[in-house]
């Protein structure tokens, strides 16, 4: 949720919960690490996951993290990711010098070429290997070689981490000939497991190799799985637990997960869980040490039993307040309020005298979604509106001013609608344009969308009607519904055939709310006008205010650029109402352009005819005006003094 | 958490951890402080070296020292022989130590001036010198090492200065065995004495001659000059053949304090031994510098008014208690006097009148002033082997002059110590009849204090001296056979001369007569 270039909003909160899932506890008189759930962030696309993970990536200095994008690295496997987090946990951090010897030899065995006809021989070759192996070079590459191309992906230097290299020259100077080897601790950890069974470490390791060489066994892919991220779990363990600094270690490891509904992500979170269920039952006060953080859409979290996972509000992140205990715990990323879009605008240190009006349109057109915010705010900072505030000059400005450089409004898009096939955006377009879920379903059921119903059902209803809403998801429609007035051409429906289509379909459902809704959306002032007139003694004045106010939330057609009173008297005109209903069309017009998150700020004027028309259309009602009227007059006037 | 990131927090095991090692820190630095303080103190406060066992006290060098420190520049030349023989001795071995107690930083209101202070060390090194390289003490074995500790004023000093005595009268090896000196006789030096008593130090004072400044009173303690009974009754015996019936007497107020033990208990004598003579007239009195410092000529305006008062009524002679520090102004006031035409004889007992009347504006024969001094040494008379000289004198003559110009012996200072660091040397080769400086003690040494008589007499520079154990208040502890020469300034035969001793020669004897006298030689 980073607006700006350095400054961070919205995510003091999350961060602390970080924290606080890290912090390790003293008792005793040493550290211990509690179970804590794995952290999975949620949001729309744009929230500002990535943009966490990338801040407490900075924030971690100076304690073990990885970062590990799972949907980059969506065919890796358990094991190279254990190896790339290993590889990252294992650089040099000024309290920790963290080891993974277990889950070398682990990664060593998988990788010998046995004869498994033969135990003895297998035994002996094992026996040799890891003494043969035992050279520094081996144990430098083996992490890096183990991960395959997760670690590439990360973006960080591969250099074998000193404490490696010193632990490989450790393996050296504790060599010692015979069966007892050297490695002595690590390697008998695979025979009792720190389960208390009874197993020759040696056989275990062939099995692993065993297992290793039918990996397309999906029930060997989980043992491995288990047995590596036990032994990488015990590792952590032991690792925090050593040394003159043990006592210092007053925070967890972290390893930071992007994009964890991937396959890779379920299924690696899903064995890390499996592994400290498991571990808890026998040793519950021995917990790993280890803080997992993952980003999701939501996916994730709604495979994981009711039971196992708690949700934690931003209301909830409070300093003090009691934290979840679960074995996942789910934090959505809210949207940036105005007073934040307004601090990042304040940061900004504009030379404008603008700033509460400019904060005021900036957070209604992206409804303080972080990414379009981010974008806009971007945009202003190299185009400072000079007298009026120009949304539309926000969406339209270009990077480097270069006309085929992407608008801001593609790049939000493209950030809303990353991995998005190309092929879908025709029927998002299309379907953006309804209102509700059943009317882009019926969209589909008229056979308006290429894709078909089974084409929306699986990629356009899950990005147009997710489980939450979010502002960016406000953002989306608006600018797909754009995207509809600009289109053209037989290939497609246009505006008014969408709009036209959805107002039979809510005619037809009998939504007198999106019947005039669509219609004004399609330039049907007259009508709608008309009907709300009549309608206007027939429902309660709040039923019948309600009633507008749904109506005016129609999209727009894109402006001409006139100032907006001007926009409502063309508008009234052009519709040619009857002298009854002008008062109902003027304040429906006027309603409809200031509720339009485009229209500039030169909005004054516009909200003192509303207020005059509020005034007239609540004196047309018998009995006089209702307060309904007389309050939303009195806020139009407050609203007319706002804006230029 | 903060804007620079997530830091591990500091864990109280951390913390205890850092306290404790704090702690040790605390406390090493405290130690290294305290270390620091100390050097700083012990530098900033150590006069030369800092094993010079010299310390600033009061903003006077107090200590005790072998002479490798120099009290005063002045000093240097002196303080530096004795460094030199305190080496040698050492390098010999079988060596004890004597302390001369002395004033050894003097101003210009001291007692004892600066050449007093010289001289006195120049004697004591003389001694020194004759006592490790002669048989004038007995067996020139053990050798004796000198140490110098300078007395000090105030009472943080010569606690100071008297607690490294005690330290050094216990120590296994080279013992302090005595002290010698002690200044001259104020209140200060009495304690001191008492103090050094009460440690079973011997001692052998130099110049004290104050009458409760000798055995009888402190025991342990014996002296080599008179004390005050002996001059007045030396002065009393000179006043009858002078034909000096009657006197006035001027007194240093500073004896009612009793802080001048010197000028109180002659001004006793006076009172005791010459009561007619004296009773006359009222006593005129001063208040001298040697005690406040600040003392003027003009203060003796109402005593010289009272003096000429006294001359026209006949009288000649003043009896003087008082300090050579204050006898200049007297005299020169009296130079001035009203009646200067009427000759005026100054009597007075113990006193080194040389830097006095070194003042070329104080004439004492334009000013028809006669100064008869009962005095513990007659130089001049004793270097021309005049009647009278002791025989001793010669050889120690000898050997001062060896080394330092005989005018340093003309205040006397020089020959005292020496008679009294001899005396010590004598006691202690006493105490060790085999010459072996292993198991003394200065409580063997004080046992042979009073046995310096008949084989064992001290054959000093002022005198053959004895030391016995006699009645009591009937002078145990004092010089037996010192003479005491009565010196008149000017001389009336020699205009060269500064003095010249006159009439008979007294010389101490135990009982109730105190003097001897009869013709020299």
């Amino acid at each position: 949720m980073s607006v700006g270039d350095d400054r961070v909003y919205g995510l003091k909160g999350v961060i602390g919960l970080v924290r606080d899932f890290m912090t390790r506890t003293e008792r005793n008189g040493s550290l211990c690490s509690d179970d804590q759930p794995v952290l999975v962030v949620e949001g729309f696309r744009g929230t500002g996951k990535s943009a966490l993970l990338s801040t407490l990536d900075d924030m971690l200095a100076q304690v073990p993290h990885a970062r590990i994008d799972l949907e980059t690295n969506r065919h890796a496997s358990v094991p190279e990711v254990l190896s790339a987090v290993a590889f990252d946990l294992s650089r040099t951090y000024p309290k920790y010098e963290l080891r993974f010897p277990r889950f070398i030899i682990g990664q060593l065995a998988m990788r010998l070429e046995l004869d498994l006809t033969d135990h003895s021989q297998a035994y002996k070759q094992v026996e040799t290997a890891l003494e043969r192996y035992r050279d520094m070079d081996t144990v430098r590459q083996v992490l890096v070689d183990t991960a395959g191309s997760v670690l590439a992906s990360t973006g960080l230097p591969i250099e074998p981490p000193e404490s490696l290299v010193r632990y490989a020259v450790t393996w050296l100077t504790r060599h010692t000939p015979g069966r007892q080897l050297a490695l002595g601790t690590f390697q008998n950890w695979y025979g009792h497991r720190d389960l208390g069974l009874h197993n020759d470490p040696i056989d275990v390791l062939i099995d692993l190799n065993h297992w290793a060489a039918t990996a397309d066994d999906e029930y060997d892919r989980q043992r491995i799985d288990e047995l590596l991220l036990a032994a990488f779990l015990a590792d952590l363990r032991s690792e925090f637990a050593r040394g003159r600094r043990a006592d210092e270690r007053s925070l967890n490891a972290v390893v930071l997960l992007d994009n964890a509904d991937s396959e890779l992500g379920r299924r690696f979170l899903g064995q890390l869980v499996h592994a400290r269920r498991q571990r808890a039952v026998g040793e519950p006060d021995d917990a790993d040490p280890l803080t997992v953080v993952a980003t999701s859409r939501g996916l994730l979290l709604s495979e994981v039993p009711e039971a196992d996972r708690a949700r934690v509000e931003p209301e909830d992140l409070t300093a003090g307040a009691d934290r979840p205990r679960c074995w996942w715990v789910g934090y959505r990323l809210p949207d940036l309020t105005e007073d934040e879009v307004g601090r990042a605008i304040a940061d900004m240190g504009l030379h404008l005298g603008k700033h509460q009006r400019l904060t005021r349109l900036v957070h209604d057109l992206t409804g303080g979604h972080p990414a379009s915010t981010s974008l806009v705010l971007e945009a202003i900072a190299h185009d400072v509106p000079a007298k009026w505030i120009e949304p539309e000059a926000f969406l339209t400005h270009t990077e480097r001013r270069d006309q085929h450089a992407p608008t801001v409004a593609e790049r939000v898009l493209d950030r809303l609608l990353a991995g998005t096939s190309e092929t879908a955006m025709p029927d998002l377009v299309t379907c953006a344009a309804a209102r509700r879920r059943s009317d882009g379903l019926a969209l589909a059921d008229r056979d308006l969308l290429t894709c078909g119903l089974t084409g929306y059902v699986e990629g356009i209803d899950p990005l147009l009607w997710p489980e939450e809403h979010s502002a960016g998801l406000t953002v989306l429609r608006r600018l797909l519904t754009r995207r509809l007035a600009e289109r053209t051409g037989p290939d497609a429906p246009g505006w008014s055939e969408v709009h036209g289509a959805l107002r039979h379909i809510c005619r037809a459902g009998g939504d007198e709310e999106g019947d005039l809704y669509h219609a004004l959306a399609d330039g049907e002032l007259g009508f709608v006008a008309a009907h709300l007139h009549r309608r206007l003694p027939e429902l309660d004045c709040p039923e019948w205010y309600e009633l507008v106010q749904a109506v005016v939330a129609a999209p727009r057609l894109p402006r001409t650029g006139a100032v907006p009173v001007d926009e409502v008297r063309a508008l009234v005109e052009a519709a040619a109402l009857e002298p009854p209903v002008v008062p109902v069309g003027r304040l429906v017009a006027a309603l409809h352009v200031v509720s339009d998150p485009f229209t500039d700020s030169r909005r004054g004027d516009v909200h003192l005819q509303i207020a005059d028309d509020l005034a007239e259309v609540g004196r047309m009602r018998e009995g006089g005006p209702h307060a309904v009227f007389l309050e939303a007059a009195r806020h139009h006037r407050r609203e007319a003094e706002w804006w230029d | 958490m903060t804007d620079q990131g997530i830091v591990p927090p500091e864990t109280s095991m951390l913390r205890r951890r850092r306290m404790r090692r704090r702690m040790a820190l605390a406390t090493v630095a405290v130690v290294l402080a305290a270390a620091g303080v100390w050097g700083v103190v012990t530098v900033s406060g150590a006069c030369g070296s800092l094993d010079s066992g010299v310390q600033d006290i009061d903003g006077t060098c107090v200590g005790v020292n072998d002479g490798s420190y120099v009290f005063h520049p002045e000093l240097a030349d002196v303080l530096g022989r004795i460094e030199e023989e305190n080496a040698r001795v050492r390098d010999e071995g079988g060596y004890v130590s004597v302390a001369l107690l002395d004033p050894l930083t003097p101003t210009e209101t001291s007692a004892l001036p600066l050449t007093s202070v010289r001289n006195r060390l120049e004697g004591a090194y003389t001694a020194q010198r004759r006592v490790n390289t002669s048989h004038v003490a007995g067996d020139p074995n053990p050798r004796i090492q000198l140490l110098l500790a300078n007395q000090g004023d105030t009472d943080d000093q010569w606690t100071h200065v008297l607690d490294r005595l005690r330290e050094l009268s216990v120590a296994e090896e080279h013992p302090l065995l005595a002290v010698v000196g002690l200044g001259v006789s104020t209140a200060r030096t009495r304690e001191q004495a008492e103090d050094l008593a009460d440690s079973d130090i011997p001692m052998v004072g130099a110049v004290l001659t104050a009458d409760d400044l000798e055995h009888d009173a402190i025991s342990g303690l014996i002296k080599t000059s008179p004390s005050n009974r002996h001059y007045v009754a030396a002065l009393r015996h000179h006043m009858r053949i002078e034909g000096l019936d009657t006197a006035i007497m001027v007194r240093d107020s500073n004896s009612e304090e009793g802080i001048d033990l010197y000028t109180r208990s002659l001004e006793e004598e006076f009172e005791e031994q010459m009561e007619k003579v004296i009773s006359r007239y009222r006593t005129q009195q001063f208040t001298g510098k040697s005690a406040s410092g600040d003392s003027t000529p003009s203060l003796f305006a109402g005593v010289q008014a009272n003096i000429c008062a006294s001359a026209a009524d006949g009288n000649r002679a003043v009896l003087y208690a008082g300090r050579e520090i204050d006898l200049g102004d007297l005299l020169r006031s009296l130079r001035n006097r009203t009646c200067r035409e009427t000759p005026l004889t100054l009597l007075t007992a113990g006193l080194e009148l040389g830097k006095v009347l070194a003042d070329p504006d104080l004439d004492l024969r334009a000013a028809k002033l006669t100064i008869l001094n009962a005095a513990t040494v007659d130089p001049l008379g004793w270097s021309g082997e005049e009647p009278g000289t002791p025989v001793g004198y010669p050889d120690f003559h000898g050997a001062f002059v060896r080394h330092f110009p005989a005018n340093h012996l003309l205040d006397g200072g020089a020959i005292m110590v020496h008679d009294a660091l001899l005396t010590a040397a004598r006691a202690i080769r006493l105490a060790a009849p085999n010459g072996a400086a292993s198991y003394l003690t200065p409580e063997r040494v004080r046992g042979q204090l009073l046995n310096l008589n008949g084989e064992f007499v001290v054959t000093g520079a002022s005198g053959t001296l004895e030391f016995s154990d006699g009645r009591k208040d009937e002078g145990t502890g004092v010089p037996g056979g010192k003479p005491i020469p009565v010196l008149r300034y000017p001389s009336l035969t020699d205009r060269e001369r500064a003095s010249e001793r006159v009439g008979d020669l007294c010389h101490i004897v135990a009982g109730p007569k105190l003097v001897a006298c009869g013709p020299a030689g």
